[in-house]
């Protein structure tokens, strides 16, 4: 439905590309009246220029009009450059080559090359960052809703000169309308508009029904005074058409409506409570438990009266809660205080995976992140503590071979009930007893925790203050979270893993994170969905330690950096392990 | 078939409609190409086998190392060494708070460009102020395959025949490059994590006569546990960016020549010099500025702090015994096999601070030796103390260290109301003059509100001490702040180092100037570059660490210094995008492409060998 709007609505709208934040943020109305008010009035101005070419003089009244417009889209660019910092050269050269070309509106060729100047400018602007094919878009659809728009001020403020001139471009203003609309997709497409998208909860949505109406309502008019060239009507009808102008150079400004969620796979939303962003995660939008992600804390639920607050969880990004939900339609409600938001969920009838309703939850949640970063959707039918993968497997064994190389004698193993832990806790051992190496008794010389993020998060609190064995600290590959290898500056955490966390994938992954979810950092589980089941053989350790060189009296609060480690370093200190199942050597 | 009214009669507008499309799109392609650039790359196989590479992006229009008329033109270059600023040195707060754009605001250059990792580099920049290239960046050698080293310090000087030997603090790796051909370079050597087991976090280096170097690795083994050094001597260390932290002298091709213990066999004070985890044995050992005085046989290495452990725990209490107050001497007879032969405790100044964290002696930074042969001795400055001490004699066994300047003096002079003008100011680079006349100081600043609503913060500066007195008075100097106006007025002995000139940095970022280079060569009149003793400029970067919360403007600045000491910035050496003094490493496009921003932590003034006499 929204895609058949897009085609209607994009006539008489230089549809400028979206604002790259235009999806997290609500903007003010400052914001989107300065930005409406600099569209509208460069385009009139610049398409009267243009069709200077074409048509008589202003009369008296347009010559006001182009001034007025002149002046407010002028002044709004000077605003622009010194409110919201606009690039200086675009903002001074679209406002004095806005102002010349109402001053030289008497002569046709100059007019028209100033005209010609404004649209170049305001197609730069629009086409920004689509490369060739977005600016070549950009400049035709600018110019012609700018030809049109201007048309329309001057037929409304002009004498018989321009209604003679108009009755003769009824092919050229077919032309400029099918310019217009194909272009206007192009953009949209370029925008990722979401043509899936429903229009009637969202304020995008809501305006282009409003715009929708406006230009039919014009289209009409059009047609019902066709050659006749009616005063009144044309007024009407010019009105009309900056009416949908205006309404155009909003919706650039406004967030892009949401894309419904998929039946049973999980949706990644912003809500806007009031002003402010919040990104919510529901996964795996299956009937049953689910867990819900929110980018800081909120109560969810779905049912407004009984909502669930979110809250921190041992080694996960962002706010937690778990939610039942009913099979098939239904909604979740986001509230802050007063403000309560809702988004549509389609739960579908395959049951949630039992993993859900554990602790490790969070960590699936982290992993569904990484697939929807992957690839934009994920069905979230089993969770990584589901199993012990043999790239981690691996992992463990060369890590008890690594132990075994150092002189350790002693392991102490923490654990957890899930299956993942219970497989760990078996090969560690098999291979520790192969290797001459106990797994119990007093004064161990190394530990190695196994668990989940929630057990693991209790046991690093625990060493805090006392003396860690000696040989240190080890942690299986599925505890690389930054908030868990964080909880305690003071302790080097190490871990044996089947990848390279420096590496351009694995960066790209935390960089595409921090991008998709503000906040989220990425996690070795993450990791593992987003790069699939391939394991690597290269297994090396890597020490995980926060590295900040500064007191926070002289550094200024560094609130979650993005990147595996915020504020610190995970560096390889060995080289590959050697296999547990070869020769004892290490890299130290 | 009838043409439409209006195109019949009037073409022009959609004919020049389409024009305009066209040209905008051919305009818009030539945007995105990259410089011109001749790519040479090498490549050195590292100790684990994997494959280290450079690869040179030389600027063909740059080609300024020959000329028509004369041939071969000898050259002096500006080396930086700077990493790629991604995703991960933004907070999330940044990211959620861009501010939304209002059309033509949208700045090319910031949307999405600084997201994904990129390679760090060395920076070639044209520092031969009569060369039509004065500031352009003529080469980046970007390094391969490990990104996100966070490349921090090379060595101070530059003298003839020397590699570039550059760390990465995150990575753990030191890298060696050979400059016989610059604006080329390529990779002699490479030490890996694995290479210094005792050791992490490299931080800086000092190369000797025979081009080997000594550097210092802050932290601790990079596991826990004991560890063996190449001396056979013992020491157990509580992991990766802990304690202690190791000497390790590196060759030409990257390997380990030695790892010393930066520890005593012996504990410390263990209420001064705390471990986290707690050792067996306390140690303060983190050493941080190296120096090296081979006609004495002394090594002097400055403790900053145990790395990983000095940002605010929320459970356990920040101490301030965290930033070491202690410098290291070592007897470097056997080059290779080292002896800690002294360490000591800088004594606590006049201030009373609120914040113990900010008592002078917190945090010792950085050092540097006299140079003249009658000169022994040395200084060592704190970062978070904000002061600089002097010891006259560093053969001594037991030196006597006191402290002769109080960054608030300098502070007094860009802002004579500054409150706790030396409290935690981030001092950082300080560097002798070769002739051992003046010194030279760089601090970061604090920013207005730092400390708190109160603050209002203090200087962002590089300044230069007359240091002539001080030294001429040997053993027997008696200049000492030991009384609360010497704070503020300066040291009341007569000896006492003379504030000569101040040069304020303009940076409203968190950071500020941190570091620096002073340049050691003068072309003479047969057109070769030679050392010299006369320093008549400097080189200073605004940058420090974007991850600890203290960043920078990320500018590289030339700057004059006249025969008197005097500072000013060098305006001809100017950023070729923007027109203005400064290079600034805040741009879209390098020669090795579109990465955005780069943050330049230290730099040196290099001549290859063939260039200089």
């Amino acid at each position: 439905m929204l895609a058949g709007l897009v085609v209607l609505c994009s006539g008489a709208t230089p549809a400028l590309a979206h604002d790259a934040s235009a999806g997290t943020s609500p903007p003010s109305f400052v914001h989107v009246a300065l930005r409406a008010g600099i569209l509208l009035g460069t385009a009139v101005v610049a398409g009267a220029g243009v069709l200077r070419l074409a048509a008589p003089p202003p009369t008296a009244a347009g010559r006001r009009v182009l001034m007025l417009a002149a002046v407010i889209a002028s002044v709004g660019d000077l605003v622009a450059l010194t409110a919201y910092g606009a690039q200086p050269l675009l903002s001074v050269a679209q406002a004095v080559t806005t102002l010349a070309c109402v001053q030289l509106m008497a002569r046709p060729a100059a007019a028209a090359a100033l005209g010609a100047a404004v649209i170049g400018l305001l197609a730069w602007e629009a086409g920004a960052g689509h490369g060739g094919l977005g600016l070549a878009a950009a400049v035709i659809h600018t110019a012609a809703a700018s030809v049109w728009c201007a048309a329309a001020m001057g037929v409304a403020t002009g004498g018989r000169g321009w209604r003679l001139a108009l009755r003769r471009s009824a092919w050229p203003a077919v032309l400029s309308a099918a310019l217009v609309a194909g272009t206007g997709i192009v953009q949209a497409r370029l925008d990722s508009l979401p043509l899936s998208a429903s229009i009637d909860d969202s304020t995008f949505g809501r305006l282009i029904l409003i715009k929708a109406t406006v230009l039919l309502v014009a289209v009409a008019l059009a047609v019902s005074t066709r050659g006749r060239g009616r005063l009144l009507g044309l007024r009407v009808e010019s009105v009309l058409l900056s009416v949908a102008l205006l309404l155009g150079a909003s919706l650039a400004a406004l967030p892009l409506p949401p894309v419904p969620a998929a039946t049973g796979r999980p949706v990644l939303r912003t809500v806007l409570l009031g002003a402010t962003p919040v990104s919510v995660l529901v996964t795996p939008q299956r009937p049953g438990w689910n867990v819900v992600r929110t980018s800081s804390p909120v109560e969810v639920g779905t049912a407004r009266g009984r909502l669930t607050p979110t809250a921190s969880k041992a080694g996960a990004s962002g706010s937690w809660a778990r939610v039942w939900l009913p099979p098939g339609a239904g909604t979740l409600w986001v509230r802050s205080f007063s403000r309560l938001a809702r988004l549509p969920l389609d739960t579908g009838h395959q049951a949630a995976a039992p993993a859900f309703a554990t602790p490790d939850a969070p960590e699936c949640g982290e992993a569904t992140l990484a697939l929807l970063v992957r690839r934009g959707d994920a069905a979230m039918t089993s969770c990584p503590s589901d199993g012990l993968s043999a790239a981690d497997a691996a992992a463990l064994g060369d890590l008890v071979s690594f132990l075994a190389g150092r002189g350790a004698h002693r392991l102490q193993l923490v654990s957890d009930s899930s299956p993942r832990s219970e497989a760990a806790v078996a090969l560690v051992e098999s291979t520790a007893r192969r290797l001459h190496l106990s797994t119990s008794g007093p004064r161990p010389d190394a530990e190695i925790l196994l668990s989940g993020w929630s057990t693991a998060s209790g046991s690093l609190d625990a060493l805090r203050g006392r003396r860690i064995p000696l040989h240190g600290v080890y942690l299986a590959p599925w505890l690389l979270s930054a908030p868990l290898l964080t909880r305690s500056s003071s302790i080097t955490t190490l871990l044996a893993l089947p990848f390279d966390p420096g590496g351009v994938g694995p960066l790209g992954y935390a960089a595409r994170l921090a991008r998709l979810a503000p906040g989220a950092t990425p996690t070795g589980s993450g990791w593992t969905a987003y790069a699939g089941a391939s394991s690597s053989p290269h297994v090396r350790l890597y020490a995980s330690a926060l590295v900040s060189v500064l007191p926070a009296s002289l550094g200024h609060p560094h609130e979650g950096a993005a990147g595996w480690i915020p504020g610190g370093a995970l560096t390889p200190v060995t080289g590959q392990l050697a296999s547990s199942d070869g020769p004892r050597s290490s890299g130290i | 078939m009838t043409r439409p009214a209006l195109l019949r009669r009037r073409p022009v507008p959609y004919v020049a409609l389409l024009a305009l499309a066209a040209g905008a799109a051919v305009f818009s392609a030539a945007q995105s190409a990259n410089a011109q650039t001749t790519i040479v790359r090498s490549a050195f196989k590292a100790t684990n086998g994997s494959t280290f590479t450079v690869t040179n992006h030389l600027v063909r229009s740059a080609d300024v190392t020959t000329s028509a008329a004369t041939g071969h033109r000898p050259h002096e270059w500006l080396l930086v060494w700077a990493g790629d600023s991604n995703a991960a040195d933004s907070t999330g707060a940044s990211i959620r708070n861009t501010p939304l754009a209002v059309n033509p605001v949208r700045a090319l250059n910031i949307d999405g460009k600084d997201a994904p990792p990129g390679p760090d580099f060395l920076a070639v920049i044209d520092a031969d102020r009569d060369s039509p290239t004065y500031g352009k960046v003529v080469n980046t050698a970007t390094v391969g395959p490990v990104v996100e080293n966070e490349p921090h310090h090379m060595q101070y000087v530059f003298h003839k025949g020397d590699s570039i030997f550059a760390g990465g603090l995150y990575s753990d790796v030191t890298y060696v490059f050979d400059v016989k051909k610059l604006p080329q370079l390529s990779l002699s050597g490479i030490n890996l994590p694995t290479d210094t087991p005792c050791g992490s976090i490299p931080d800086a280096y000092w190369v000797l006569k025979d081009h080997t170097a000594y550097g210092t690795y802050m932290g601790g083994p990079d596991v826990p546990g004991p560890c063996q050094y190449t001396d056979g001597q013992t020491r157990i260390g509580n992991g990766f960016g802990g304690s202690p932290g190791s000497i390790v002298r590196v060759g030409t091709d990257g390997a380990t020549l030695s790892e010393t213990p930066a520890a005593l066999p012996t504990s410390e004070d263990a209420t001064r010099c705390i471990n986290y985890p707690v050792l067996p044995q306390a140690t303060c050992a983190n050493p941080h500025g190296i120096q090296v005085r081979e006609d004495l046989n002394r090594l002097v290495a400055s403790d900053y702090a145990e790395p990983r452990n000095i940002v605010l725990d929320p459970v356990k209490p920040q101490d301030a015994n965290l930033f070491r107050d202690t410098v290291r001497i070592f007897d470097i007879s056997k080059r290779s096999d080292p002896k800690l032969i002294s360490v000591s405790a800088m004594p606590n100044g006049p201030r009373v601070e609120r914040n113990p964290g900010h008592e002078e002696p917190r945090g010792i930074m950085e050092t540097t030796v006299t140079n003249q042969p009658g000169h022994k001795g040395a200084f060592a400055e704190s970062m978070c103390g904000g002061v600089i001490y002097y010891t006259p004699d560093i053969t001594n066994a037991k030196p006597v260290w006191r402290e002769v300047f109080d960054d608030t003096r300098a502070a007094r002079q860009v802002d004579p109301e500054v409150v706790e003008g030396g409290g935690c100011d981030g001092g950082g680079w300080l560097q002798t003059s070769p002739d051992d006349r003046y010194l030279y100081h760089a601090v970061i600043g604090r920013g207005p509100g730092s400390l708190d609503t109160y603050d209002t913060g203090s200087a962002k500066m590089v300044y230069t001490l007359d240091i002539r007195k001080l030294l001429a008075a040997g053993t027997s100097t008696r200049c000492s702040i030991d009384h609360l106006d010497e704070v503020y007025d300066g040291g009341s002995e007569s000896e006492c180092p003379t504030l000569t000139s101040v040069l304020p940095v303009k940076d409203l970022t968190s950071g500020g100037p941190h570091w620096g280079a002073l340049d050691n060569f003068q072309r003479g009149a047969d057109g070769y570059f030679h050392e010299t003793e006369d320093v008549s400029r400097i080189a200073i970067s605004d940058y420090f660490v974007a991850r600890t919360g203290v960043d920078g403007d990320h500018k590289v600045c030339l700057v004059d210094v006249t025969s008197s000491g005097h500072l000013s910035l060098d305006r001809s050496f100017r950023d070729e995008n923007e027109g203005t003094p400064c290079v600034d490493f805040n741009r879209t496009t390098w020669p090795h492409g579109d990465y955005g921003n780069a943050k330049p932590h230290s730099e040196l003034f290099v001549v290859s060998d063939g260039d200089l006499r």
